[in-house]
């Protein structure tokens, strides 16, 4: 019975270390971007973001200049990707801001 | 399990061709370009779908941009007396992105097909037409506009030369002012102020036009409608798919 316990209280421990691990990777990230004035733009982000299926939550707020969305847990969406990506999209990115969840 | 989930990826694909050739057929039936009246380059990977629709000329325009600086398409514009089909090439030759301003410069060549009456036909109308065989045509622009949130301005000048025919020229110049700024999924509206002045060889003098329009934008669609001070009419859309 001990064993099985043991056993109980071990698997939980591992499934809820790899859950951390894993939301661990998902971040809030914040771009500041030159050259977004209407929707056509917003659109064309959002969209190009949305394509690479590592994303979600994509928001254009023009006001700020702001491309705000979250990477998807378990997937990697490092800063020379985002660049690039912004870049291919007509646009200039002027900073990348990242917060862990 | 996965017929179901492909059925469910597939769907939406069929309707937006479904969409995108009704409001083709659509536009084709209203009458049928000059070349891209806007936006002449798309996003990278986007296409666009553009008609323009001006008195009894109607013309319909598909781009595609492989790279967020090429535009490659097809324009088909119809008169009471001529057909015109192209295909285009547009390059964005230069992009300024600032904080509050985006600005572009664009080049573009377009090369096609005339049917109809000349332009010395429409001139002399008394004579037999010339020509009604299909004739080479050949067009050039450059086009620069810079907008913010609030504020638009545009300019082009195109060429047009048509084999064993008179050149063309045209240039138009269009100012834009929003009352509001709008969030990215807001409707926007402008109020919008066209000039052009249309010269042909053989003609007396140029021929100005002054149109003011109304521009209505949501998210990937545009629409616009105005009535030049001549009392012609102007309906152009636009939608951009990715």
């Amino acid at each position: 019975m001990n064993f099985v316990k043991k056993l109980a209280i071990t698997l939980i421990a591992f499934s809820g270390g790899w859950i951390v691990n894993n939301t661990a990777f998902a971040d809030t990230v914040k771009v500041s971007v030159n050259g977004m004035v209407c929707g056509f733009c917003a659109q064309g982000i959002t969209k190009k973001l949305n394509s690479t299926q590592a994303v979600e939550n994509v928001k254009v707020d023009l006001e700020n200049k702001l491309v705000t969305f979250n990477t998807l847990p378990g997937k990697t969406f490092d800063d020379a990707a985002l660049s690039k990506l912004i870049t291919d999209s007509g646009y200039t990115i002027v900073k990348i801001e990242r917060n862990k969840k | 399990m996965s017929s179901a989930l492909h059925m469910r990826t597939v769907r939406p694909r069929r309707g937006r061709f479904s969409l995108f050739l009704t409001f083709g057929w659509l536009a084709w039936c209203m009458g049928s370009s000059d070349q891209a009246w806007a936006h002449p380059v798309v996003f990278s990977q986007g296409t666009a779908l553009m008609g323009h629709h001006q008195g009894d000329m109607a013309g319909l325009e598909v781009i595609h941009s492989p790279l967020w600086w090429l535009g490659l398409g097809f324009a088909a514009e119809r008169t009471p007396s001529s057909t015109v089909l192209t295909a285009e090439t547009n390059v964005l030759a230069w992009r300024g992105n600032f904080p509050d301003l985006q600005s572009n410069f664009y080049l573009g060549v377009a090369g096609g097909n005339v049917w109809g009456l000349t332009h010395q036909d429409m001139i002399d109308s008394a004579a037999p037409p010339r020509t009604k065989s299909p004739r080479g045509l050949l067009q050039w622009k450059a086009e620069w506009d810079a907008e913010d949130r609030q504020f638009y301005a545009r300019t082009r000048y195109q060429q047009e030369f048509q084999e064993d025919e008179v050149r063309r020229d045209q240039t138009l110049l269009r100012v834009g002012l929003a009352p509001y700024k709008a969030a990215a999924d807001e409707l926007t509206w402008w109020g919008m102020l066209e000039w052009t002045t249309d010269r042909a060889q053989g003609d007396h003098g140029p021929k100005h036009e002054v149109t003011p329009l109304v521009r209505l934008f949501y998210k990937n669609a545009l629409v616009e409608f105005g009535m030049s001070v001549s009392g012609r009419t102007t309906f152009n859309y636009m939608f951009h798919y990715f």
